[in-house]
């Protein structure tokens, strides 16, 4: 039977997911500097030869293969999950890559009744689930959907608000931005194939449950 | 560049909108092939074919839809301002059907269809906006032996059109519904929204609230991982002991789950099935089993089914009911080709110099079975056997001073018309002779 195939997030993610496959035998590769996105690796440490194919793709694309089955399991953070609103089981949340997804304006915005004003224009890479907070609140929006470094927009009077993720709030106190609200918090998340987990039940319960005893040891560690 | 483009440019004004799709040569074919084959299973289980209308009153197509497939539903206005709808499901047209039409017949009905859906969705995994399925409902019996005859027929279908490797996971709404019965209801949405994304710690956070007991926790936090073969139906009773009211209609829910996988196991088909009590998605009306195909390479189920014996009531006759749908292009996609897939060529080309004697000849060829081309583009049938060569059409004949004139493989020769009647019996690639047909038993 082939092995089952591991889609891994580029970015800020990569390397606690890596990590996690290492810990459990697999050398796991990709990226550091390698240019190769698709590679077979045979377990190193428990003798048993079981291989896994690691791909390496874009974070947004990692609930794109899972769900088409292409690749058959992925790591991805809730956020990029939720903003996809691809159709995957989600048996596992990692210790790993919190963060929350959150309002933030100018000072001047606080204390603003945002629920009287009208036209209220919001920038952001996750502009589904911004659509869908404001929705939820009854104020009608305009997302402004950009590709990166969001928190210009309300500087250069670009939007009024922007909606995006933070680890500890650093960024947005350095351009003199205020949270605002909290959208949603998210931790990386252990995706697979809805016909994957069905098919290939064993395998894939052995490897959660060896995931998510790692994913225990490592936390412990950062906590310790 | 290639000199054989991939691709035949720019279509400009003929283009098709998205989410359809043409079906032409081997593809039609294989469709075609695959209907004929599922049809023929359902006919051998005794199902009888319904062929509702592709389009309906908007309210009665979404009787027990979900939210999203009645949003998903192509509607549109009659002349007379009435709402009407492109079928997006059949079930709540056999119910209709069931209910307002075929209330006498004799009990339990067995109805069977194929068509296509329209749902306004994103095309995925070979489904299009317009979509062709098959399935069956069997309508009035509400016994195991009724589930386990819907299940097994499944899997007698995806026998039918050769797909390999699949399995069939059995849940039982029933069991997560009484399990749930007590919730407040959005709260119940919640904890099977979580348990259908496995999604252990949106579960764990729906559950928080809810003030139920510990034993009920523990059941339902249980619920994801209730998949494997028969030893989970003892857990799930075991489970259900623990618990007060409610456990005893969750017993009875996993005791009926019991019965229909041990009659699959009468059925010869229970290798194929997977017990799993945490599939609980599935259209809004399943009240009992459910059951979902999955196959390799695939990553959509093929297959949907289950027990709805509330449905056919709102069409104003009680009638329980189960039954099944399988999607067709789903199916296709993932059915390993054959040779024979290939579009047949006639077994013959023919020139068409029109003659009394030469298009007698072609009908005569035709009745008893013989696929037969007439070249009715060049009537001089000066490049017949060019023309033949190009149409992959093996051998040519045309008309000579006495008798005829075959050619096979570059080899002509003359034949008298019995002779090439008798001939053309044993070409491969032949039809099935029609009724009447000369040296077919007539009047016996």
């Amino acid at each position: 039977m082939n092995p089952l195939t591991v889609a891994l997030p580029k970015g800020r993610l990569l390397r606690p997911a890596g990590d996690l496959f290492r810990r459990l035998g697999w050398p796991c590769e990709l990226g550091n500097g390698s240019r190769q996105l698709l590679l077979t690796e045979a377990n190193s440490l428990d003798g048993s030869g079981r291989e896994l194919r690691f791909m390496l793709v874009k974070a947004a694309d990692v609930p794109v293969y899972v769900e088409y089955g292409a690749a058959d399991l992925g790591i991805v953070g809730q956020d990029v999950l939720r903003e996809t609103g691809r159709d995957v089981y989600e048996p596992l949340q990692l210790g790993f890559g919190h963060c929350r997804l959150v309002v933030a304006g100018v000072p001047s915005q606080q204390g603003r009744n945002l629920r009287l004003a009208t036209g209220l224009r919001v920038a952001t890479q996750y502009p589904n689930q911004t659509r869908a907070f404001f929705q939820r609140q009854g104020l009608s929006i305009e997302v402004i959907p950009l590709s990166g470094s969001v928190e210009l927009a309300p500087v250069a009077g670009l939007s009024d608000l922007l909606v995006d993720l933070v680890e500890t709030g650093r960024t947005l106190r350095e351009n003199g931005l205020l949270e605002l609200e909290e959208i949603a918090a998210s931790q990386a998340t252990v995706i697979v194939n809805r016909v994957t987990h069905r098919l290939r039940l064993q395998e894939v319960r052995d490897l959660l449950a060896a995931l998510e005893r790692v994913d225990r040891q490592s936390s412990g560690e950062r906590g310790a | 560049m290639t000199d054989a483009p991939i691709l035949g440019g720019d279509v400009g004004r003929s283009q098709i909108p998205h989410g359809v799709q043409d079906r032409f040569l081997g593809e039609a074919l294989r469709r075609r092939r695959a209907e004929a084959a599922l049809r023929s299973t359902f006919d051998r289980w005794g199902y009888q074919e319904v062929i509702p209308p592709t389009f309906e009153y908007y309210e009665n197509l979404a009787v027990g839809a979900s939210p999203r497939l009645r949003q998903a539903m192509y509607r549109f206005l009659d002349r007379s301002g009435n709402t009407m709808a492109l079928r997006a499901d059949f079930t709540p047209q056999v119910a209709r059907i069931a209910a307002t039409k075929l209330f006498d017949q004799p009990l339990p009905l067995r109805c069977c269809y194929i068509g296509s859906l329209f749902r306004y969705e994103e095309p995925q995994a070979g489904r299009k906006r317009e979509f062709t399925q098959a399935g069956v409902e069997l309508i009035g019996a509400s016994t195991p032996a009724a589930d386990a005859e819907v299940v097994a027929l499944s899997i007698a279908a995806l026998d039918a059109l050769g797909i390999e490797g699949f399995q069939v996971n059995l849940g039982q709404m029933a069991y997560f519904r009484a399990l749930t019965r007590h919730l407040p209801a959005e709260v119940r949405e919640a904890v099977r929204e979580a348990i259908d994304h496995k999604n252990r710690a949106r579960l764990v956070a729906a559950l928080g609230s809810a003030g139920i007991s510990a034993e009920l926790r523990a059941a339902l936090l249980r619920l994801p991982d209730l998949v494997g073969r028969a030893e989970v139906l003892e857990e799930a009773t075991a489970l259900s002991g623990r618990l007060g009211r409610e456990g005893e209609e969750a017993a009875a829910a996993v005791e009926r789950l019991r019965q229909v996988y041990a009659l699959l196991e009468g059925y010869g088909v229970a290798g194929r099935v997977i017990v799993d009590l945490s599939e609980v998605r599935g259209m809004d009306y399943y009240t009992g089993i459910t059951f979902r195909g999955v196959a390799p390479r695939l990553g959509w189920p093929l297959v949907s089914g289950g027990r709805y014996d509330d449905l056919i009531a709102r069409f104003g006759r009680p009638l329980a009911a189960v039954g099944f749908g399988l999607g067709i292009e789903r199916a296709l996609l993932i059915q390993p080709r054959r040779e024979s897939d290939d579009v047949v060529q006639p077994q013959v080309l023919v020139h068409g110099c029109q003659r009394r004697a030469c298009l007698a000849l072609v009908q005569r060829l035709r009745q008893q079975g013989c696929r037969v081309e007439l070249d009715v583009a060049a009537p001089g049938g000066a490049d017949l056997e060019q023309t033949a060569r190009r149409r992959g059409i093996r051998r040519t004949l045309r008309c000579a001073d006495e008798g005829w004139l075959l050619t096979e493989e570059g080899r002509s020769r003359r034949v008298t018309e019995a002779e090439l009647l008798r001939l053309a019996k044993g070409w491969p690639g032949g039809a099935e002779p029609l009724p009447g047909a000369p040296g077919e038993g007539r009047g016996t």
